[in-house]
C-alpha cells in the first residue's frame, strides 16, 4: 500500500518534471527538426519551382565537387587556422579578463570598464568592420597610417588589410575587441555565483589574492570553461561570415577566404543550394563528431561535460 | 613562486597590472566608439578625409537628419521594443523552465534529450525550409515570427542548466518534502537563485532581438512590421545599391548632389540604433552585482 | 551513447519522411478572364478599384504604396491600381516560389537572375503575347526586345527595363545612344598648373612621365594631398584593354577569351608599370564608388579612370570653382589601333513577370501598359505634366520651378516626396535621354563634353552579354570558380614587383584555369555568343575593318 502510494507519487513527480522538459522536445521538434529536410537539398539538385520531391537525385556528387576544388586546401587551411589561433588566443584571453575584472574593488572603475568593453558587441559587424576599415586606411582618412607617420615610424602608409600576412593578426583582434566584454558575461556570471565564504576562508588561511585565484576563482568556474571550450572545439569550421562579409577583400582573399564563405560565393550567391546545403552537412557532422570527442575527452579527464 | 605568492607586496604589483590592463582595453575600445561618435556630428568630407578623428571640424547635425528624416523610424522603434521585451521575458522563462527540468536527477530520457536537443544546434535545413515551416504555421507577415522561433535554445539552456546544478540539492530536497510541487520550486527557489545567470542571457537574449534584421528581412513584408535594426540596414544598404546603380549608369540623375557621405550617416545611424540598449544595460548590469548578494546567502 | 544518437537520428528521419510526404502540386493557377475591349488605350478600359501585388527581389527599395504622394496617386487615379509593393532579397523570392505563393507581378533583380530561367521554363509565368493580345494590343514593347528574350517557343515571357532598343536608337538618332564607362578624364587646370598637355597622355611613356610630374609635385588640395589617379572603382585590365583597341568578338567573328587577348596583356603590364612607379593609391585596390566619388568632389584627385555616365562635377565646383574635369584621348597600344568601347548592358536591368497564380493578369497587364506609355514612363523621372515638369518647345522637358527649387535643395526629399523611381523596373532609359534638355550650366555643358568623347568608339554588345551557363549548372560553377581564382591571380599580375614576374604569374594562370575546364566553358559561351547573332541577325557585333 505504502509502496504503491510511492509509486504514484514518483509517477506524478516524473510527469511533473516530464511537463517541465517535454515542451522545449515539442518546440525543438517543430522548429528545427522540421525545417531540417532541407538536408535532402544537399543529394538533389534543387530548383524552388520544382520543390523536395520533384527535383532530380544526384547522390554524393556536391561533396565529391568540394573536394576536387582547387581551393579546397586554402580555404580548410584558413579556416583552421583563423579559429585555432583565435580560439589560443582570445579564450585565454576572455577568461583572464573576466578574473582581472573580478579583483577590481572600485565599483566605478568596474563598471566603467565593463560597460565600455561590452559597446562592440551592440553594433553589427558591418558598422564595426566599417570602423575598423576607416581607420585601418591607407587613404588620406586613415587615422593609424596618419599617426604611425606622424611619430615617423613608417613613411609610406601601409595597407594593412591588403597584406595577406596581416589579414589572421587584424581579423583576430578586432574579433577579440568585438567579443571580449561580452564572452566575458558568461564567466563574470559564473564567478558572482562563488560562494563568497570560500573567499573569507582562504583569506583567514593567509591565500594571496593571485592564490585565490587560482585555488578558488578557477575551479568555481571550471564548469563554464568546459562547456565553453567544448562549444568553441566544435565550431572550428565555422566562421564569422558577417566578419568575414566586411573585412574581405581581393588583396587579401587568399587568407581571408574560408569554408562559409566559400560556400557563400560559389553556392548561395549562384543559387545552387544544394552544393552549399552539402558543405554545410559534412561541416555540421564534423561538427558534432567533434563536440562529442571533446565532451568523451572532458569526461575522462575532469568528470565534467555537457552530458 | 609559491613564496611569491604570499607576498602582499606581490598583491599590490598586480593591482597595478590588472588596472593598467584593463585601462589600455578601454580606452582602445572606447577610442573606436567614440571615432563612431564623432564621425556621426562630423561633416561626410571631413570624416572622409580624416580631419575629424577626435572631434567634428566642422560640428553638424545634418547626419542624424537624414537618419530620422522618416518617420516610419519611430513605429520601427516601437516594433524594436515589443519584440525584444516580449521576445527575451518568454524565451528566458521557458529555456529556464526546460533547463530545470533537465537538472531534475528523476528525469527520465536524459541523457536522449541532452542528444536530441544538441543536435540541434548543428543541423538546420537552410532558410527555404524554414521558410516553408513559417508559411505553414501562419506565421509569415505576423509579428510573432520575431517571438516564437526564438523561445527556446539549446545553447542558453545548457548554460543555465549547468548555472543551476550549482544550487545545492539539500536546499531543493528540502523543498519537495514540505510538499511544494517542482514548479513552485522553479518559481520560488531556482528562479531567484540562477539571477545572475538568467540576467546574462536575457541580456544576450535582448541584444539579439534588438539587432536581429534578418528575420525581418526574409519572414515579413508588411510595413508595419519594420524593426529599427532592418530600417539601418536597409539604410546602409540602400545607400550602397543606389551607389552601385548610379555606377551603372541605370538611375543617372546629373542633378543629384551629395552633401553627406553615406559613411557618417551611417555612423549617426549607428548612434541612434544602439542608444536604447545602452540606456537600458546599466538597469541588467545591476542584477550581476545583485547575483553575488545572493550567493552569499547559500546554504 | 551511440544507441542513443542512432535513435534521435532515427526519430528525425521517420519525422522528415512525413513532411516529405505532404507534398502535391502547391501552385493554385487560374484561368485568364474574359477580356473586354474598350475605347482609347487599354489601361483605361477598366479602371475599377483593384490591388495588384508585386515582389521586387531589389534590396534596399522599400517603397510603400501611398497614394498621398503624387507620382502613386496619379498611378492610380489614371487606372484605378494600388499596388502592395513588397520588396526584398531574391532568397525570400525562393522561398516563396518554394512554397507556392507567388505575388501578381515578380520583379528580378537582373535579366540574369537565376531565377528567370526557372520561372521561364516553370510555366508559372504568363507570355506576353498571349496577355497583350488579350487585354492590352496597344502595349509598347520594341519588337528588338521580343526578338532579343524570345524563349524556346519564341515567346516573351518578361519586361527588361533599361533595355536598350534598337528602335528609339532609330528613331531620335540624335538623342538616344549608347551608355559607356570608360571615360579616362584629367583635370584640366591642373594640367597646366603642372606643364601638362592634354596630348601628353596619348603615348604611354608620355602618361607614366605626366603622372610622375603630378606625384612628384605633391599638391596638396583642400588638406589633402594630390593623388595622381584613381579608378571608378578599381583597377581593371578589361577596360584598359578595351582602350587600347580590343572588342569582345574576334576578327572571324568568334567569341573572344579576352585574356589571352595581346591587348589584355599589356593592359596588365601598363597597370602593372603604373604602380611600379607608384602612381597608383594604396586604397585604391580595394576603394569603393563612395570613396572615389568624395575624393573627386573634394579636388584631391588627378586623373579618373573609368568614369562611369553618372556622377557629375556639381559638388567640385562648389569646393573650387576653377576646378573642371576634361575627358583625354587614351593612351595607344604599341599596335596602334582605336578604343573599342563595349556600351553599358543593352540587354537590360530587372525583368518583370505576371505570374500564372495571379487572378487579375488583365489588370497587371494593363498596368505595365500605362506604364509604358509616354507619361507613364515620365512618370518614373519626371512626375506629371504640370505639376512637377512641362513640356519645352523643343519637346523636351523642364522640372516646373516650385520642383526646380526643390530638386536643388534636398534631392532625395524631393523624390520622396513626389514619388519618383518608384517604377524603375517598367522604366526605359531612351526615355531619359529623348526628353532631358540640351545642358545650359557650365557644370551640366563640361559633363555633356565629357560623355560624348569617346561616343564614337562606342558599339552594341549585347551578344557577347548574355553567354552566362544556366543557373545552378555545373558549368556556372566552373565559371565562378575560374572567375574567381582569375581575378586574385590578375591583382598578383598587376601588383608585380617586375614586368617578368608579372608575365610568369600571367602564364601559370592561364595553366590553371585551363586546368579548371576553360575549354568546356568557352565552347559553351561561343556557342551562345553565336546564337545570339543569330537571333538579332548580325554577322559582327564590332566593325573591325573600321
Amino acid at each position: 500500500m505504502k509502496k504503491q502510494k510511492q509509486s504514484n507519487e514518483k509517477l506524478k513527480h516524473q510527469m511533473e518534471i516530464q511537463s517541465m522538459v517535454l515542451p522545449g522536445v515539442i518546440f525543438l521538434i517543430i522548429f528545427a527538426y522540421l525545417p531540417m529536410i532541407g538536408v535532402v537539398t544537399a543529394f538533389i539538385d534543387y530548383d524552388p519551382v520544382k520543390g523536395y520531391l520533384g527535383s532530380e537525385f544526384v547522390g554524393l556528387k556536391y561533396f565529391e565537387e568540394l573536394f576536387s576544388d582547387w581551393a579546397f586546401p586554402m580555404i580548410l587551411k584558413n579556416t583552421l587556422g583563423i579559429n585555432l589561433i583565435g580560439l589560443a588566443i582570445s579564450f585565454p584571453t576572455t577568461i583572464m579578463f573576466a578574473l582581472m575584472l573580478n579583483e577590481i574593488r572600485s565599483p566605478l572603475f568596474k563598471k566603467t570598464v565593463q560597460t565600455v568593453s561590452y559597446l562592440p558587441h551592440f553594433v553589427s559587424w558591418v558598422i564595426f568592420g566599417g570602423i575598423i576599415i576607416q581607420l585601418l586606411s591607407p587613404g588620406t582618412d586613415g587615422v593609424i597610417n596618419n599617426f604611425l607617420m606622424k611619430i615617423g615610424l613608417i613613411d609610406q602608409p601601409i595597407n594593412f588589410l591588403g597584406e595577406e600576412k596581416l589579414f589572421w593578426p587584424i581579423l583576430i583582434c578586432a574579433s577579440l575587441i568585438k567579443g571580449l566584454g561580452w564572452s566575458a558575461i558568461v564567466y563574470i556570471a559564473a564567478i558572482a555565483g562563488i560562494n563568497p565564504e570560500h573567499y573569507e576562508a582562504a583569506t583567514i588561511d593567509g591565500a594571496g589574492r593571485l592564490q585565490r585565484m587560482w585555488y578558488i576563482t578557477l575551479p568555481g568556474i571550471a564548469g563554464t570553461i568546459i562547456i565553453m571550450l567544448i562549444f568553441e572545439i566544435s565550431g572550428i569550421l565555422n566562421s564569422g561570415m558577417d566578419a568575414l562579409l566586411v573585412l574581405q577583400n581581393d588583396l587579401n582573399y587568399y587568407a581571408s577566404e574560408t569554408i562559409d564563405f566559400y560556400v557563400y560565393h560559389v553556392g548561395i550567391g549562384n543559387f545552387r543550394y544544394s552544393y552549399a546545403t552539402a558543405i554545410g552537412l559534412l561541416k555540421s557532422i564534423v561538427g558534432l563528431i567533434l563536440l562529442l570527442t571533446a565532451n568523451f575527452a572532458s569526461k575522462k579527464l575532469t568528470d565534467r561535460g555537457l552530458f | 613562486m609559491k613564496k611569491w605568492l604570499h607576498k602582499s607586496l606581490g598583491d599590490k604589483t598586480l593591482d597595478v597590472i590588472i588596472h593598467l590592463v584593463l585601462t589600455v582595453i578601454s580606452l582602445v575600445t572606447f577610442y573606436i566608439f567614440w571615432y563612431c561618435i564623432v564621425g556621426a556630428f562630423s561633416t561626410g568630407d571631413d570624416f572622409m578625409n580624416g580631419k575629424s578623428w577626435f572631434w567634428p571640424e566642422h560640428f553638424t547635425f545634418d547626419n542624424f537628419k537624414a537618419v530620422i528624416a522618416d518617420s516610419d523610424i519611430l513605429h520601427a522603434f516601437l516594433i524594436s521594443v515589443l519584440r525584444t521585451v516580449i521576445g527575451t521575458v518568454l524565451s528566458v522563462l521557458f529555456t529556464a523552465l526546460v533547463a530545470y527540468g533537465m537538472t531534475r536527477p528523476q528525469l527520465k530520457y536524459k541523457s536522449f534529450y541532452s542528444v536530441f536537443m544538441i543536435i540541434t544546434m548543428f543541423f538546420s535545413g537552410g532558410t527555404i525550409p524554414t521558410f516553408l515551416l513559417y508559411d505553414g504555421l501562419g506565421l509569415l507577415d505576423n509579428f510573432w515570427v520575431y517571438v516564437i522561433p526564438g523561445l527556446f535554445s539549446v545553447y542558453n539552456m545548457i548554460i543555465v542548466r549547468n548555472s543551476m546544478k550549482e544550487i545545492p540539492a539539500s536546499l531543493l530536497e528540502a523543498a519537495r518534502i514540505d510538499g511544494c510541487s517542482e514548479y513552485r520550486i522553479f518559481w520560488q527557489i531556482v528562479l531567484p537563485m540562477s539571477k545572475s545567470t538568467l540576467m546574462a542571457i536575457a541580456l544576450f537574449n535582448a541584444v539579439g532581438h534588438w539587432n536581429s534584421y534578418f528575420d525581418t528581412m526574409m519572414f515579413t513584408s508588411d510595413p508595419n512590421l519594420q524593426t529599427a535594426q532592418y530600417y539601418l540596414y536597409n539604410m546602409i544598404v540602400k545607400a550602397d545599391k543606389v551607389t552601385e546603380m548610379l555606377n551603372q549608369g541605370v538611375l543617372a540623375n546629373p542633378d543629384v548632389v551629395v552633401n553627406v557621405s553615406s559613411q557618417s550617416v551611417r555612423m549617426a545611424a549607428v548612434v541612434v540604433i544602439s542608444l536604447p540598449i545602452l540606456i537600458v544595460y546599466p538597469f541588467i548590469q545591476k542584477h550581476f552585482v545583485k547575483g553575488v548578494m545572493i550567493g552569499s546567502v547559500k546554504e | 551513447m551511440l544507441k542513443k544518437i542512432v535513435c534521435s537520428v532515427l526519430c528525425a528521419v521517420l519525422l522528415l519522411s512525413c513532411m516529405a510526404g505532404c507534398g502535391g502540386s502547391k501552385f493554385e493557377l487560374q484561368e485568364l478572364p474574359e477580356p473586354i475591349t474598350g475605347e482609347g488605350p487599354s489601361y483605361t478600359w477598366d479602371t475599377s478599384p483593384v490591388e495588384i501585388s508585386v515582389y521586387i527581389a531589389l534590396e534596399g527599395y522599400g517603397y510603400k504604396w501611398n497614394t498621398d504622394i503624387l507620382c502613386m496617386g496619379h498611378l492610380t487615379d489614371r487606372t484605378g491600381v494600388t499596388l502592395k509593393l513588397q520588396s526584398g532579397s531574391a532568397e525570400r523570392l525562393n522561398g516563396m516560389i518554394a512554397s507556392g505563393t507567388l505575388p501578381d507581378i515578380v520583379v528580378l533583380d537582373s535579366i540574369d537572375s537565376p531565377i528567370r530561367n526557372s520561372l521561364e521554363q516553370s510555366g508559372l509565368v504568363w507570355d506576353f503575347d498571349t496577355l497583350t493580345e488579350m487585354y492590352a494590343p496597344d502595349t509598347n514593347i520594341p519588337q528588338s526586345m521580343k526578338t532579343w528574350y524570345a524563349g524556346e517557343d519564341g515567346k516573351l515571357y518578361g519586361y527588361a527595363s533599361f533595355f536598350g532598343a534598337t528602335e528609339d536608337m532609330e528613331q531620335y538618332p540624335d538623342k538616344v545612344a549608347l551608355e559607356y564607362h570608360n571615360k579616362l578624364i584629367v583635370r584640366e587646370d591642373l594640367c597646366q598648373k603642372l606643364g601638362i598637355s592634354l596630348t601628353d597622355f596619348e603615348t604611354q611613356d608620355g602618361f607614366i612621365e605626366a603622372l610622375k610630374k603630378v606625384r612628384d609635385a605633391k599638391l596638396t588640395v583642400n588638406g589633402s594631398t594630390l593623388a595622381p589617379l584613381y579608378f571608378m572603382t578599381q583597377p581593371h585590365p578589361l577596360r584598359i584593354a578595351q582602350l587600347f583597341g580590343m572588342p569582345l568578338e574576334n576578327e572571324d567573328g568568334t567569341w573572344k577569351e579576352v585574356r589571352f587577348d595581346e591587348k589584355y596583356k599589356e593592359a596588365i603590364l601598363f597597370i602593372n608599370r603604373m604602380y611600379r612607379e607608384g602612381l597608383i593609391p594604396e586604397d585604391a585596390w580595394t576603394a569603393t564608388a563612395d570613396l572615389v566619388n568624395s575624393k573627386l568632389n573634394n579636388g584631391s584627385v588627378f586623373m579618373l579612370f573609368d568614369k562611369s555616365s553618372s556622377g557629375n562635377m556639381n559638388a567640385l565646383s562648389k569646393v573650387d570653382p576653377n576646378a573642371s574635369f576634361v575627358a583625354v584621348n587614351p593612351p595607344v597600344s604599341k599596335d596602334g589601333g582605336k578604343p573599342a568601347i563595349s556600351a553599358v548592358s543593352t540587354s537590360g536591368w530587372t525583368w518583370l513577370a505576371i505570374c500564372k497564380t495571379s487572378k487579375v493578369p488583365d489588370r497587371a497587364i494593363r498596368l505595365v501598359n500605362y506604364l509604358l506609355t509616354e507619361e507613364g514612363q515620365l512618370l518614373n523621372y519626371y512626375g506629371v505634366e504640370g505639376k512637377t515638369f512641362t513640356y519645352n518647345e523643343d519637346g523636351t522637358i523642364s522640372y516646373t520651378p516650385e520642383a526646380e527649387a526643390l530638386f536643388t535643395t534636398d534631392y532625395n526629399g524631393a523624390t520622396r516626396q513626389y514619388g519618383l523611381s518608384v517604377f524603375p523596373w517598367c522604366f526605359n532609359w531612351a526615355t531619359y535621354q529623348r526628353f532631358n534638355p540640351e545642358p545650359v550650366t557650365k557644370e551640366a555643358i563640361t559633363d555633356k563634353q565629357i560623355n560624348d568623347f569617346y561616343r564614337e568608339y562606342v558599339y552594341d554588345a549585347r551578344c557577347a552579354e548574355l553567354v552566362k551557363p544556366a543557373a545552378g549548372s555545373d558549368l556556372l560553377a566552373t565559371q565562378t570558380k575560374i572567375d574567381s581564382y582569375w581575378n586574385q591571380q590578375e591583382l598578383r599580375m598587376m601588383r608585380a614587383t617586375s614586368e617578368e614576374e608579372a608575365m610568369q604569374i600571367y602564364e601559370a594562370a592561364v595553366e590553371a584555369i585551363k586546368g579548371m575546364g576553360l575549354e568546356e566553358l568557352n565552347a559553351y559561351k561561343s556557342e551562345k555568343f553565336l546564337e545570339n547573332k543569330e537571333k538579332i541577325g548580325v554577322k559582327f557585333i564590332y566593325d573591325h575593318e573600321g
